[in-house]
């Protein structure tokens, strides 16, 4: 019981969020929270320009999300894989991929790809 | 799912989940283990437990046979099944079920709102799979415990930043 709730509220929460992204332009809109990162220090974060990316997605431009933020885009297969392998029956079928994909060793190449890809999209910018 | 396994007489029963130890006569002085536990508790100490006994608290104690348990050299049964639980530990982790790594929220929090939290975030998830790896439930569960509190922290942070921009943003139209 408690558990659905949880998920219906998620829902919600994920579909308002939706129908937000998809129909205001985070980039002509004040509304929008700016990144903290950036505007105490004037470097990009690793998520900066996500809000954009999001907008871009959701009106099916892919290569203009990937001008906002590469690192995005790129992850998503990953994250939606993530998030099926949440589901222990899923799990449970493709353990070996699982293990493989979301052991220590590919989490810290992750962490290696948002670090390298945080210094790099300052210095090339 | 938690496996359970209590102690009747000098026998050791189980293992069985929440929903089946309903049915078993357990009592709030009966003694539980499972995995992660590190001895033999009272189940009355066991809060997670307590549903057990809210139906049945109107039945009369068990005998006071099982009130003390018996030093470690002479419980045969709990000693063994304590053992069997550090078997376990060391060389059956596939049947346990590991912690949750958090990562993927790690990385949603690292991307979205604020990337230091995340980062704990996934160092944390990396231990939780290295330590389990290793045979250390224990501390793959706290490494778990400890991603999940900074991808919350993080997700707070991000909460109150965004309540805060847009206020400011409503303050600064209002003039």
């Amino acid at each position: 019981m408690k558990r659905s709730r949880k998920f219906f509220f998620l829902g919600l929460i994920i579909f308002t969020l939706l129908i937000l992204y998809s129909s205001i332009d985070p980039a002509a809109s004040n509304w929008f929270p700016k990144c903290p990162f950036l505007s105490l220090t004037g470097y990009q974060c690793p998520g900066c320009g996500s809000q954009r990316a999001i907008y871009q997605l959701l009106r099916g431009e892919l290569f203009q999300a990937y001008q906002y933020n590469p690192l995005l885009v790129l992850s998503l297969p990953y994250i939606f894989l993530g998030l099926l392998f949440e589901i222990p029956s899923m799990k449970n079928k493709y353990q070996k991929a699982q293990k493989i994909l979301f052991g220590y060793k590919s989490i810290y190449i992750v962490l290696g790809i948002i670090i390298v890809f945080w210094i790099l999209r300052n210095v090339l910018a | 799912m938690k496996q359970y396994y209590y102690a009747s007489g000098d026998q050791q029963l189980g293992p069985f989940s929440f929903e089946e130890l309903q049915s078993k006569r357990i009592s709030t002085d009966t003694y539980v283990w499972y995995e992660g536990l590190a001895d033999w508790t009272r189940a009355g100490d066991l809060p997670e437990l307590n549903a057990l006994f809210e139906a049945t608290t109107m039945t009369p104690p068990q005998p006071t046979v099982q009130q003390s348990p018996p030093p470690p050299a002479a419980q045969g049964g709990y000693q063994q099944a304590r053992n069997q639980g550090g078997y376990q530990q060391q060389y059956q982790q596939p049947n346990g079920i590991k912690p949750k790594t958090w990562l993927v929220e790690s990385i949603l929090v690292t991307i979205f709102c604020c990337l230091i939290g995340g980062i704990i975030g996934i160092v944390y998830a990396a231990q939780v799979d290295t330590k389990w790896a290793q045979g250390d439930i224990q501390g793959a569960q706290k490494s778990s415990d400890n991603a999940k509190l900074w991808v919350m922290i993080s997700l707070g942070i991000g909460l109150v930043i965004t309540i805060f921009y847009v206020f400011a943003i409503l303050a600064g139209s209002a003039f």
